[in-house]
């Protein structure tokens, strides 16, 4: 835990008569290359000492903000009388929109208020720094309401005009006065100014020293909680350089600069020249590739006191974006210049959702490699970095070598689409709840309880008839329409191994005909299948459950989990309810072929083939639970008063009475075929 | 990480394990029918280190190197371990035990393959003589490194498998080789978590020494064996290689410390596009893991959930986003090297749910199906903060950035009326951020070349232009221009009044 000193920041400026002279005349007006008539060009305009440090300062926060989305905050404080505070810690106040917002208010320094007077307004403006610096951050409150430990550590940049070394000590001297105070203040609370780093920058528009005896930028330790250093600079363009050179120094940020953009002239448009764009990151980016910069080309960045390190644009190639890059870091970039033709091009390029890669040069062998990656995500820019070095992992063994690796028929398939059906994304429920995660991982529980991984172990999912039920399950509620759907699914299946239709064999090509022994056993395999597939699916919803309960009727086992719930008093209500339906649905036995929508057509044909089997096939069907002849009776007519009564919802509104057993008997005259063909046997 | 082995092939080595005095022992003999030597000792010791190797760390690349009064790689960098082996049956013996040269040897061989960031293993089999003259351990020790420069500049893990009995007999004092070995640790700049001595227990034969570099194989290459679960039912016994390493770092506020556990649990998928390569803390290869050798041929008949999972992903580009400890994730996603081969890859994300800006919170995501349908991918998150570069912020600390903001007024200026709401938007921004630099001279220096631009307008412009210039000039020099909320509004006349 370091607590970085960055991650508070105060700004002090001065708003005295020194600020106020004018320090860097500026040409505004430039001679017209096309156009009518010459003529001279209006004399330069002055920027005053205020306006280079607004600045330089904005700058500084610019780049700040656009590298660091939290937990880097700054604050301004301006020394007038009374001093003013610009802004909070509060993340809506971390922009430069309200920023310049608030200087606007402030107005600039006039030249008529002289020296001294100013003083006492000064030591207001350290007094009101120090002060908010005590202020927690929104990340502080966050750490001490989680009741863990906060140092409080932070730096005050005071740009302003000193006089002699006096002075400057007098400053120094005021603000740790003023520390000591707060902090014997505020013993027992918890925001003591653990640390506070004192940056001093003496700036005047003539760049004299006047009587100064400080070292530049060292850092001059005062007391354990001051430490303080001191930077000369002329007013001017210098104040921003001097800005930058300490907004890297203070946030450990490296500049790269971007070399051998192709870029397209606006005047010739079919030539492309060559740019550099010099971009800031946390230096970070580097050093997990290398350790350090000491292998990386770094030239001095023009007239700014921090080294640039050259990486050469490589022409991006086909969709090297859509490919996962091993990347160990991925940090936010800014351009150094950002309104400049050569950078907005850049970075409109990346914007537009195309990356492109950076290649390296190492100094000491001289050996090229792609390092890193600058591509966009949601609206920012980053640079990723790449490896480079050689790793263990080069060449590894296919998967194919190992265990299952022969296996050619897994069903690839369909797992691809299971994954597109438990794909991920942001959650939009409710804030409060805490799990979306695991509810996309009970989905895909859901999903893969019954997956067969080859085509050869399954016979259920090979079969064409299945694919509806499949679809309807897998949704998150069924609907009447998909109950009925997968009903009818059933009801194929059963009148397929009625009449003895060939099932598709483990590699999908239909079983030969004849092999009777084969085939029921390939059936009850089915049967078993689609069990577990329905009871891997039936906690989802009722509509999942009566889906696995018509199944479970139809292979006469016990509803387990239903007859727990429902209890006997249940189960005889039930009974009631059914019985004057009984006589009807017997003659209506062969309801279930009628029913399928595939054996309607061909239920003659079906019944005279599928007949044979049929008596082998009852026995085994009724048998298994080793109920009485009259309990099986009861079950089996209960069950298919049960389906009809569901089957046709306009029965049930109408009830059981004259028009209900009319429908029967319409029924029953189209099926009639169906219940003499069984029971003759 | 890379493994070098540093066998010593002093003369030395050549001696016999048995004394000939010890009349009670049987007498072993090496693999190749001779008496057995210290060297056919180290010979057999790492031939079972390299097997234990081949089975637990299927990616290690291993290099032999032999070292005396010079030093030779005998086998370079490699994963065929049998290559290895068969270079160990023709050892032979040198000259003098010159430590340095090895070591020296050794920095140049992994400095040249793999650079100074990959961490290697060097495992040095000796009978621990200490030598004599410079490169000696003994010079390295009492004196400087007669050339090797220190501390190694990579990061290391050092070994010492020393083939010599420990008995109160042995003119040799194997304590005190051992503090020799420690001294050397510590000037090569290795801490004591990094080093470790070992030595043989009882006399010596190939079972003490095969049991010795057990040891050191236990130390260093040891199996990670987990389970990757789908859902509950598809769960697959896995292999990762390298083994993956648990996680502690000291963050601005606080220290991250995580423990792996053993289960890689597939929460989600994304494709691999949306994913668009987020830094990770580690990477790896998932195997299925395989019970040996024996049942290799069955083993691949039998389907394996890492195959299907592996196929399922890569014919649409997908990956799999696992939990692997508390707020500790990664992603599962096939990978090849070249076109041919393909592997299942585990990327680990450094702890923590927020690392991927552009993907969120990731116990925040939940089933895209519940989303209601769209089209567009809802990744990448859009950041809603706009950076500077995209906001078009006022820079003016250069000359040409002002000069380019003056002129795109100008340019506006002479296309009026048509261009009448460009013009003021332009002109307000400037405005703007000169009353908020506290710039007023700049209001008056556009002031000036506004009426100087009425006097160069072509005849063939509309009469607009010139009274909006003017009108512009006017405005800039009154007092309300200080208040940053004033807009300058276009003065309504006859040419432009159906444009504003």
């Amino acid at each position: 835990m370091s607590f970085p000193a960055s991650h508070k920041t105060v700004i002090v400026l001065d708003h005295g008569a020194h600020f106020a002279q004018p320090c860097h005349p500026v040409e505004v007006d430039v001679q017209r290359a096309r156009g009518p008539g010459a003529y001279i060009p209006l004399a330069p305009v002055s920027k005053s000492v205020w306006t280079c440090v607004v600045e330089a300062t904005l700058e500084y926060c610019r780049i700040v903000w656009d590298l660091f989305p939290v937990e880097k905050c700054i604050r301004f404080v301006v020394r007038k009388n009374p001093p003013e505070i610009l802004n909070g810690w509060k993340n809506e106040h971390q922009n430069t929109a309200s920023i310049m917002t608030a200087l606007a208010g402030v107005g600039r320094p006039t030249p008529d208020r002289k020296y001294g007077a100013a003083d006492s307004a000064a030591d207001g403006g350290i007094d009101l720094a120090l002060e908010s610096l005590c202020e927690p951050t929104e990340k502080q409150v966050e750490l001490l309401e989680a009741g863990k430990e906060v140092i409080n550590r932070g730096r005050m940049i005071i740009i302003t005009t000193i006089i002699d070394d006096f002075h400057r000590k007098k400053l120094i001297r005021t603000a740790q006065d003023k520390i000591l105070k707060i902090n014997q203040e505020t013993e027992d609370n918890d925001m003591k100014l653990d640390h506070v780093e004192l940056v001093i920058i003496h700036t005047t528009p003539t760049g004299m020293e006047y009587r100064i005896h400080a070292e530049q930028d060292m850092a001059e330790v005062i007391s354990p909680t001051l430490t303080t250093l001191f930077y000369t600079v002329t007013a001017g363009p210098a104040v921003s350089m001097k800005l930058l050179y300490l907004c890297l120094k203070h946030y450990d940020l490296a500049s790269t600069t971007v070399t051998g953009i192709p870029m397209k002239e606006e005047q010739n448009a079919s030539s492309s020249a060559n740019y550099d764009v010099e971009l800031f990151h946390q230096a970070e980016s580097h050093k997990r590739l290398l350790g350090d910069f000491q292998d990386m080309v770094l030239a001095t960045s023009e007239g700014n006191e921090y080294q640039t390190c050259k990486l050469k644009w490589c022409t991006p190639r086909g969709s090297s974006a859509s490919e996962l890059h091993h990347c160990s870091a991925a940090f936010r970039i800014t351009p150094t210049e950002v309104n400049s033709r050569q950078s907005s091009c850049l970075t409109n390029f990346l914007l537009s959702g195309r990356s492109v890669m950076l290649e390296m040069q190492r100094r000491s062998s001289g050996v090229k490699t792609i390092s890193h990656m600058l591509t966009s995500h949601g609206g920012e820019i980053f640079i990723h970095t790449l490896s480079s070095s050689r790793s263990l992992l080069e060449d590894p063994p296919s998967i194919s070598e190992g265990p299952g690796g022969r296996v050619t028929d897994y069903r690839i398939r369909e797992l691809s689409d299971l994954i597109k059906c438990n794909l991920l994304a942001p959650f939009f429920g409710d804030p409060t709840d805490k799990t979306p995660l695991d509810k996309a991982q009970s989905r895909l529980t859901r999903f893969t309880r019954f997956l067969p991984s080859t085509i050869s172990s399954t016979t259920l999912f090979n079969l064409p008839v299945f694919e509806p039920l499949h679809a309807a399950m897998l949704k998150e509620n069924l609907t009447d329409e998909d109950l009925t759907e997968c009903r009818k699914v059933i009801f194929a299946i059963m009148s397929m191994e009625q009449k003895g239709e060939p099932l598709p064999g483990p590699l999908g090509q239909p079983v030969p005909v004849g092999k009777k022994s084969k085939r029921e056993e390939q059936y009850r395999g089915l049967w078993n299948e689609l069990e577990m597939f329905a009871t891997a699916h039936s906690e989802q919803s009722p509509g999942h459950q009566a889906v696995l309960e018509c199944l479970l009727e139809v292979r006469q086992k016990p509803i387990l989990k239903k007859d727990e719930k429902v209890g006997l008093d249940a189960a005889l209500r039930e009974l009631d309810k059914l019985s004057p339906m009984n006589d009807s649905l017997d003659k209506a036995d062969g309801r279930k072929r009628s029913q399928s929508p595939h054996s309607t057509a061909s239920g003659h044909a079906g019944s005279v083939t599928g007949g044979s089997c049929g008596p082998n096939k009852k026995v085994k069907l009724v048998n298994p639970q080793g109920h009485t002849l009259l309990q099986l009776y009861t079950a089996r007519k209960l069950r298919e008063a049960k389906l009809m009564h569901k089957e046709f919802a306009a029965r049930q509104i109408v009830g059981s009475e004259m028009k209900a057993v009319k429908l029967y008997l319409k029924l029953e005259k189209e099926g009639s075929v169906g219940p003499a063909n069984n029971g003759g046997q | 990480m890379p493994t070098v082995v540093l066998l010593d092939s002093s003369l030395s080595m050549a001696r016999l394990a048995i004394p000939k005095s010890d009349p009670n022992r049987p007498i072993e003999l090496s693999s190749t029918g001779e008496e057995l030597e210290l060297r056919h000792l180290a010979a057999h010791g790492i031939s079972h280190l390299v097997e234990q190797i081949e089975t637990n760390c299927k990616l290690e690349q291993v290099a032999l190197l032999q070292y005396s009064s010079h030093c030779e790689l005998t086998s370079p960098f490699s994963r065929d371990m049998d290559m290895l082996r068969s270079k160990l049956l023709s050892l032979s013996c040198q000259d003098k035990s010159s430590l340095e040269v090895g070591i020296k040897g050794f920095v140049g061989v992994v400095q040249e393959e793999w650079g100074l960031g990959i961490p290697v293993t060097l495992i040095i089999v000796t009978d621990g003589g200490l030598g004599y003259g410079p490169y000696s351990l003994y010079n390295i020790i009492h004196a400087n490194p007669t050339e090797l420069r220190l501390p190694i500049p990579f990061p290391v893990n050092v070994s010492v498998a020393c083939i010599n009995p420990d008995s109160e007999e042995n003119p040799e004092n194997l304590e005190k080789i051992q503090d020799s070995y420690k001294t050397l640790f510590y000037k090569l700049g290795l801490t004591e978590k990094q080093t470790s001595f070992h030595k043989i227990e009882g006399p010596l034969s190939l079972e003490a020494t095969e049991n010795m570099f057990a040891e050191i194989s236990s130390l260093h290459y040891n199996q990670w064996v987990g389970d990757l679960v789908v859902g509950d039912q598809m769960t697959s016994k896995i292999q990762v290689c390298p083994p993956p390493k648990s996680f502690s770092r000291a963050l601005d506020f606080s220290v991250v410390t995580r423990e792996l556990s053993k289960v890689v649990s597939v929460k989600g998928f994304m494709s691999q596009a949306d994913l668009s390569s987020p830094p990770v803390f580690s990477r790896h290869l998932i195997l299925p893991h395989s019970l040996g050798k024996e049942n290799k041929d069955e083993d691949s008949k039998v389907p394996n959930v890492c195959l299907f999972l592996h196929g399922g992903l890569k014919v649409e580009n997908m990956c799999a986003l696992v939990e692997i400890g508390e707020d500790w994730y990664g992603f599962v996603y096939p990978w090849s090297d070249n076109k041919k081969k393909s592997a299942l890859m585990l990327s680990i994300l450094e702890p923590g749910t927020q690392n991927v800006p552009w993907i969120g919170c990731l116990n925040r995501l939940g089933p895209a199906t519940d989303l209601n349908e769209t089209i567009n991918s809802p990744f990448p998150i859009k950041s809603d903060r706009k950076p500077s570069y995209s906001s078009s912020p006022v820079v003016w600390i250069k000359q040409t950035g002002i000069q380019s903001d003056i002129q795109k007024v100008l340019r506006h200026a002479r296309k009026l009326p048509e261009k009448t709401p460009q013009f003021y938007k332009e002109l307000n921004r400037l405005k703007r951020a000169a009353v908020c630099l506290g710039f007023y001279e700049l209001l008056e220096g556009v002031a000036q070349i506004c009426e100087r631009e009425c006097n160069l307008l072509p005849p063939n412009v509309s009469p607009d232009c010139a009274i909006q210039l003017t009108h512009v000039a006017k405005i800039l020099r009154s007092g309300d221009c200080y208040d940053v909320n004033h807009t300058i509004l276009p003065r309504v006349t006859n040419f432009n009044a159906g444009n504003i």
